[in-house]
């Protein structure tokens, strides 16, 4: 539980994906519809309800929270990436 | 005096309705003092006074990812358990640090915001993945569940990274319960068993508990 919901756990191809599930049909998080056709399953809903709630959430201008929590280690990123290739460039001093 | 609770599913927000306006400009004058302060000295007031912001919808995106970089490091060096205050414009702003939550509180204001830094699930929800029991697992496998069910099980296999196309649709629901459940926390014990593990826990805390009372005394 704690990796799906931990910084690592949530990336725009999984939130694309739990997205396009949803979209396709919807009853997937309904437990009072699923009720009907497994008991066990629809409570299992609750939970998979509140995560996907959880990574839905926005700020008042329509950006996705979880892209703010994840902000840092997307510059981390970054910025290692920026430094590799600027050692990859620099030519190292010839001796006379 | 009507005080709304809000629910996010990560935080606890309060604010005093009657008071809503005057709060919102308090706290746009009071970030504007602190993206000041940030750059000055590290304080960690901003880090909730940013996430109260966010939450509350007061800050432009560019201010937003401006302040929580800043507040990712003040946060790393101030750590957890620590009380602080900001004092601006003769409002003080505490914030306590604690494990798994922070919890602001604005003087002057009603405003008062606890804050999971991860995200906790209701009882609910937590219970709601035990109800889930062996003879279910032999009844789906026996009885070819409906579309719904596989996409609720599909939902659970994005959800813990695993890649859908290489598990045949015969295999979705023995995976399930012998590889995915345990992940999410869920174990496969019976009653019975985890009733035993609980009364030799309580046994060995007895023994030892007597054991160090007796080198105690000695």
């Amino acid at each position: 539980m704690e990796y799906i919901t931990s910084k690592k756990g949530i990336n725009d191809e999984k939130y694309r994906k739990l997205h396009e599930i949803f979209q396709k049909n919807p009853n997937v998080l309904a437990s009072h519809y699923l009720i009907k056709q497994n008991r066990s399953v629809s409570y299992m809903t609750f939970f998979l309800k509140e995560i996907f709630d959880y990574f839905s959430l926005k700020t008042s201008d329509g950006m996705l929270v979880y892209k703010l929590r994840n902000i840092q280690s997307v510059i981390n990123k970054l910025t290692q990436k920026i430094l590799t290739e600027n050692e990859k460039t620099i030519i190292p001093p010839v001796n006379p | 005096m009507q005080v709304r609770r809000y629910y996010y599913h990560n935080i606890l927000f309060y604010i005093d309705t009657l008071k809503q306006e005057n709060i919102q400009l308090k706290l746009m004058s009071l970030i504007q003092k602190i993206n000041e302060k940030v750059y000055n000295k590290f304080s960690s007031a901003p880090v909730c006074a940013l996430n109260l912001a966010i939450m509350s919808g007061f800050l432009e995106p560019r201010e937003k990812l401006r302040l929580i970089i800043s507040c990712e490091e003040i946060y790393k060096k101030t750590g957890v358990g620590s009380v602080s205050k900001l004092v601006l414009d003769k409002m003080t702003l505490t914030v306590n640090y604690y494990e798994d939550t922070y919890s602001i509180y604005l003087n002057d204001t009603n405003v008062k915001a606890l804050i999971n830094k991860t995200f906790i699930p209701t009882k609910t929800a937590e219970h709601g993945l035990s109800f889930i029991k062996k003879e279910d697992e032999l009844n789906l496998t026996k009885n070819w569940p409906g579309d719904d069910i596989i996409e609720v099980f599909k939902f659970i296999y994005v959800l813990i990274d695993e890649d859908l196309e290489e598990i045949l649709p015969e295999d979705i629901i023995e995976n399930l319960f012998n590889r995915i459940m345990p992940r999410l926390g869920y174990s496969n014990i019976s009653k019975s068993i985890s009733l035993i593990i609980f009364i030799l826990k309580i046994i060995r805390a007895v023994v030892f508990g007597i054991y160090n009372f007796k080198k105690r005394n000695k």
